[in-house]
């Protein structure tokens, strides 16, 4: 009984995992242009938001010490 | 109908809460633009201190720490609380409806207007009561007065609130994507371009001053002592180091790679003849929903465990602290995470499961599940190929289950390798930020190509 309830517990992760990694090497993946592509457009978007971000930190730093 | 009730009890609330109307006409491409660029900027300057703490006042391990990141919080600021209030309230709701707890039908009015000012009201009751919580339980230092109290304690509730409606403002589609999203994935960018770039002084020592951007002060330093700089760079704790920058680089690489793992379904159309094509379901079909869920009921069970600890006595608050609170968080460093096997295990768990439960969950009651993909494409005669119509909806639903639930297990497990490194929750917010990134840039796209005679467009046009 109690070998066959641990059979039961380790069943379900191991057919999660062998579902997941069949789907996974279903997948289409992305080949190199396109994941180039992305990575500059994610990139742009990340560093330019950054930087305006930083920016605005930067004005933070006098307001502090006019305001604590 | 006990659950329709539940939703009418907000009923006297609604006129009472502020309500961001929605936008009668298309809100344009440049006015979205502008409306998202200004809500970023209201949302960097609400990082300023918390006017009334003792000047020089510094958490001395702060017990939250690692999960601030992720919900674009700053502590000691007025975003204290960050995104939470907002983010859990959503999580609250999108749950109770899609689990049937209250039954609320989103394309009749009424009822949408209900389950808004409920989220909402539950949101601003957060707010609330997370704030009380760190008054009570000792967070803040002693002050002089209970005036002094309650002044704080305004401030970061109010700071909550106002994020509420400020989220309610992209939500509703002035703006791109979701806002609580936006939020997040802007402090997310902020913290990176700081870590490597940052170009101002930090006083680490006395006398001793060190460039916030780790780049930077390698760079000003390489030539005087290549040595002694390096190795700062490489282990400073005070400030980010270059192992962290580099693995937070790493994991966006990585996920940016997998978001485009997609299962592409081989569909025909109805009317035409031999006119094939794909329809592509993606790996990341829930995004990072799954893993923002984890850390929210992670940031929830903290806080309640905090006030527990602080009001309880002694052996219950010792067992919530030691036991509860240390088990479910991430071992600080490597080394911990090797030395401390059984946390590293149930921490581990307790994200992967928590993660793969909600993408089961969202994946069968979000808008694209199967049964609304299969009418999307019954409109515009679409049909899988080789499927019959019936078997379409539990072709579709079983695809989607597994490539959201696949998704939700692959980011859960890579947010955890970069806490088990010692990202301190960094890795976990790249995986949300990039995550929503790709909603936000899809949602800019559209609309820019949507967008006909824009200013704005015509610049990025230029430029592209």
């Amino acid at each position: 009984m109690a070998a066959e309830g641990l059979e039961k517990i380790t069943e379900v992760p191991t057919e999660f995992i062998r579902d997941g990694s069949a789907f996974i090497k279903k997948c289409t993946k992305p080949d190199k242009k396109e994941y180039l592509k992305i990575i500059r457009a994610v990139g742009v978007g990340f560093i330019m938001m950054g930087v305006v971000g930083y920016v605005v930190k930067l004005i933070h730093i006098p307001i502090r010490y006019a305001i604590v | 109908m006990s659950g329709f009730r539940l939703l009418d009890l907000v009923k006297p609330f609604l006129p009472l809460l502020p309500e961001i109307e929605t936008p009668i006409e298309r809100v344009t491409f440049d006015d979205k633009v502008l409306f998202t660029v200004s809500l970023g900027f209201v949302y960097l300057l609400a990082g300023l201190p918390i006017y009334g703490l003792p000047k020089d006042f510094a958490l001395e391990s702060n017990p939250f720490l690692w999960l601030t990141p992720v919900f674009g919080a700053e502590p000691l600021t007025l975003l204290e609380l960050g995104l939470l209030p907002v983010v859990t309230a959503g999580f609250v709701f999108q749950l109770l409806a899609g689990l049937k707890y209250i039954s609320v039908n989103l394309s009749v009015r009424l009822d949408r207007e209900l389950f808004q000012t409920a989220q909402k009201l539950l949101s601003i009751v957060l707010s609330i009561v997370y704030t009380v919580i760190l008054l009570v339980s000792g967070y803040y230092p002693p002050l002089a007065s209970a005036g002094a109290y309650a002044f704080v304690g305004l401030q970061v509730a109010g700071t909550g609130i106002v994020f509420t409606l400020l989220s309610e403002i992209m939500d509703k589609g002035y703006g791109f994507g979701s806002g609580a999203l936006a939020f997040i994935t802007l402090n997310v960018a902020t913290s990176i371009v700081t870590d490597v770039a940052g170009l101002d002084q930090v006083l680490v020592a006395p006398d001793t001053y060190e460039s916030r951007g780790v780049l930077v002060h390698l760079v000003r330093n390489i030539l005087s002592s290549p040595i002694a700089s390096l190795r700062t760079v490489c282990t400073r704790t005070h400030l980010a180091n270059l192992p962290q920058v580099v693995l937070a680089l790493a994991t966006i690489l990585v996920l940016i790679y997998f978001q485009n793992f997609r299962v592409e379904l081989p569909i025909r159309s109805t009317q035409l003849r031999k006119i094939y094509s794909a329809y592509p379901v993606r790996l990341m079909f829930t995004g990072s929903m799954p893993i923002l869920f984890a850390y929210t009921a992670l940031f929830n069970i903290h806080l309640a465990g905090y006030f527990v600890a602080a009001v309880a006595p002694a052996p219950v608050a010792t067992f919530v602290t030691d036991y509860v609170l240390y088990y479910l968080s991430p071992p600080p460093s490597l080394v911990g995470t090797l030395v401390s096997p059984i946390r590293t295990v149930v921490f581990g768990a307790f994200v992967v499961l928590s993660a793969v439960w909600f993408a089961s969950v969202w994946s069968l009651t979000s808008g694209s599940a199967g049964k609304e993909l299969a009418a999307e494409f019954k409109k515009q005669s679409i049909a899988l190929n080789g499927k019959r119509d019936a078997s379409v909806i539990k072709e579709l639903n079983k695809v989607i289950l597994t490539a959201s639930v696949t998704g939700a297990a692959l980011l859960a497990v890579i947010s955890l390798v970069t806490e088990y490194l010692g990202g301190l929750g960094k890795g976990a917010a790249v995986v949300i930020a990039v995550g929503a990134g790709f909603v936000f840039l899809e949602d800019f796209v559209s609309e820019f190509q949507q967008g006909g005679t824009s200013q704005f467009a015509s610049v990025l046009g230029g430029a592209q």
